[in-house]
């Protein structure tokens, strides 16, 4: 996997907010490569950036209040950061394309869901409507809904949550994208819809070797869908490891905490009620650049090191970095 | 603008039967609306005489068989005249609705994309809005001179920046939807995405104000016609005929009474159907069945 060339590679990106209290640094020099076919899980708790690198990686951040301040998004090489609008649109929905959170209003409810895939063929493959509607219904097929035919010519509201989002993949592989973002595909459904979800993503990356960049902060999900996984924590990377590697050995203790804070099944069930562990404190403010260890106030391994430098990434073993000046022990024998 | 987040589905005909059995004052409005309808455009052989034609010795007269409804100080035959009447109100009120919706819908929709435009624009329309209507109308009418034609012109000016207002939140709502935003990143433009995406869901709201536009430029009509900067005299109209029956109206209150009842009972009309429409369209009164 590592010898071949990266299809799209962040390198350095920073996304900056203006806000009335001053800039935020809501992303701080991520950098992460996807390969062709690699999927790639961004994780970390909410606010920690990682919608935002991916609304950046699309150029959709809004245009009054946000800026990519600095780095590069290269799609086989070409700049996306600083690519024309005219050029962007090209590239979305054709070479990258995204899939929302809420597939309950992410569809539009006047437009039948036949036209709604039909409209991004008709714009990027230049597509007669006839041609058009023809192959969103072999689309639908494609994502498993039963009845094609009838359901193309239906509205949103007559289908359930797990077919809006099954509509909404259908649009998002209309024109064979190379890169599909999503962003919590599966977070509005309810699990067994998930896993159907998440079975038919896989199934769609297998047949057409698509790379993904998945969105999410449930690692359940992750372990089952990622190859790589890239950990966020207040807009910076602290940890990317091979998605084995980091559930085996977690270095950060961030990581770590967010493993500790899974709850196991039947934990409580011998008449024990623990708490679930969870992670002290609260996620800083990004209104200046980090200028130590984000996450050492909440960390029980820090120390003034910690409080007073930014750790550097450092390697952990094969594709295994984290930024931590005290990673946790390797619990299988000794550091890498 | 909630209400404008979720819209409704457009009507096929079987969905159409559905929301008249549940909304039956669409049908009661429409009802209305379809006689007098009926009424104005068979005008010449629904048993009418000239409306205009004076006969001095039948002045004054109560109803009878040969005057269904009296005649007036003249001797016209009001019955001919009210008939007459409805043709004028019908054509300002759904020629009014038909130009500040699309005039409104146009302005709207720059408005509602263009943060520079918007600022223009609505500048001038809160100013045109401060005016009240049937100023704003007499002030037209007096530059314009009466005629039907005028009439309609001046009630648009005054009905537009309602309708402009209503779309511009449509679509400032609209922008903030998901779907829009996946639009977006599906490579749309904003041209497109705007005729695509968000002209269809104007169409329930602007559906819903045309029929209060309606009513309200027929009641105008009727206002700037009483105090006679409507239509011109020798054109029978429910405001013509009440404004010269009011000196009778002690010894002959037919003249006013008719004309008066009508236009009550055509505006109820069109309301109930706005009523009805805002209902049936409305998504959270929708969803349940």
């Amino acid at each position: 996997m590592t010898d071949t060339a990266p299809l799209l590679s962040v390198r350095n990106l920073q996304t900056r907010f203006r806000t009335d209290g001053g800039e935020v640094h809501a992303v701080d020099g991520v950098s992460f490569d996807i390969r062709p076919g690699q999927t790639v899980a961004l994780v970390g708790e909410s606010g920690c950036g990682k919608s935002v690198t991916s609304l950046s990686i699309m150029r959709l951040l809004p245009a009054r209040a946000a800026r990519i301040a600095g780095g590069e998004i290269l799609l086989n090489g070409e700049n996306l950061a600083t690519a024309t609008e005219q050029r962007m649109r090209r590239v979305r929905g054709n070479d990258i394309s995204m899939i929302f959170q809420e597939p309950m209003t992410s569809l539009n409810p006047v437009l039948t869901i036949g036209r709604q895939i039909a409209e991004t063929l008709e714009l990027h493959e230049g597509l007669t409507r006839r041609e058009a509607g023809e192959k969103a219904i072999h689309l639908l097929a494609s994502v498993q809904i039963p009845e094609p035919k009838r359901r193309a010519a239906e509205y949103p509201h007559e289908l359930s949550g797990g077919m809006r989002q099954r509509v909404m993949i259908a649009i998002a592989i209309a024109c064979s994208p190379k890169l599909l973002i999503a962003d919590e595909p599966t977070t509005a459904l309810d699990v067994t819809i998930q896993a159907q979800i998440l079975d038919l993503l896989a199934d769609l990356k297998e047949r057409t070797n698509m790379a993904m960049l998945f969105i999410t902060h449930d690692l359940g999900v992750v372990a089952e869908i990622a190859d790589h996984v890239v950990v966020m924590y207040a807009g910076r990377k602290i940890e990317e490891a091979p998605v084995a590697d980091l559930y085996a050995r977690p270095r950060h203790p961030y990581t770590a905490g967010l493993f500790g804070a899974l709850p196991v099944l039947g934990s409580s069930a011998g008449g024990q009620t623990d708490r679930l562990n969870e992670i002290p404190g609260s996620v800083p403010s990004l209104r200046s650049p980090a200028s130590h260890c984000t996450f050492a106030p909440r960390c029980p391994r820090s120390t003034d090191l910690c409080r007073a430098e930014v750790p550097p990434l450092a390697g952990q073993g094969a594709g295994h970095l984290a930024a931590c000046f005290h990673p946790e022990p390797d619990q299988k024998g000794g550091t890498a | 603008m909630t209400d404008t987040a979720n819209p409704p589905v457009p009507a096929t005909p079987g969905r159409l039967r559905v929301m008249l059995r549940r909304h039956p004052t669409i049908l009661w409005g429409s009802g209305i609306l379809g006689l007098v309808l009926l009424l104005a455009v068979l005008a010449p052989v629904a048993f009418t005489a000239d409306p205009r034609q004076v006969f001095p010795l039948d002045r004054l007269k109560p109803p009878t068989g040969a005057h269904w409804f009296g005649t007036d100080m003249l001797g016209r035959d009001i019955y001919s005249r009210t008939v007459y009447g409805a043709r004028i109100s019908l054509i300002v009120g759904f020629s009014v609705a038909a130009c500040s919706v699309a005039a409104g819908l146009a302005i709207g929709l720059v408005a509602g994309s263009n943060r520079w435009a918007d600022a223009v624009l609505m500048r001038i329309l809160d100013g045109v809005m401060s005016i009240p209507a049937v100023l704003l109308a007499i002030a037209l009418m007096a530059v314009s001179g009466a005629g039907i034609g005028n009439v309609i012109l001046a009630l648009t000016v005054a009905e537009t920046p309602g309708v402009a207002r209503l779309v511009r939140g449509v679509v400032l709502s609209l922008r903030e939807q998901p779907f829009i935003e996946a639009a977006v990143a599906s490579g749309s433009r904003y041209g497109s995405i705007l005729l695509r995406h968000m002209l269809p869901n104007t169409v329930a709201p602007l559906l819903v104000q045309g029929t209060y536009v309606c009513a309200a430029a027929m009641l105008l009509e009727a206002v700037l016609s009483f105090i006679g900067a409507g239509t011109p005299p020798d054109v029978p109209s429910w405001g013509n005929m009440m404004a010269e029956g009011r000196a009778y109206f002690a010894i002959a209150p037919q003249i006013i009474l008719f004309p008066g009842l009508l236009l009550s009972l055509t505006v109820l009309a069109v309301n109930l159907i706005g009523d009805g429409l805002r209902d049936a369209l409305d998504p959270r009164l929708a969803r349940q069945h």
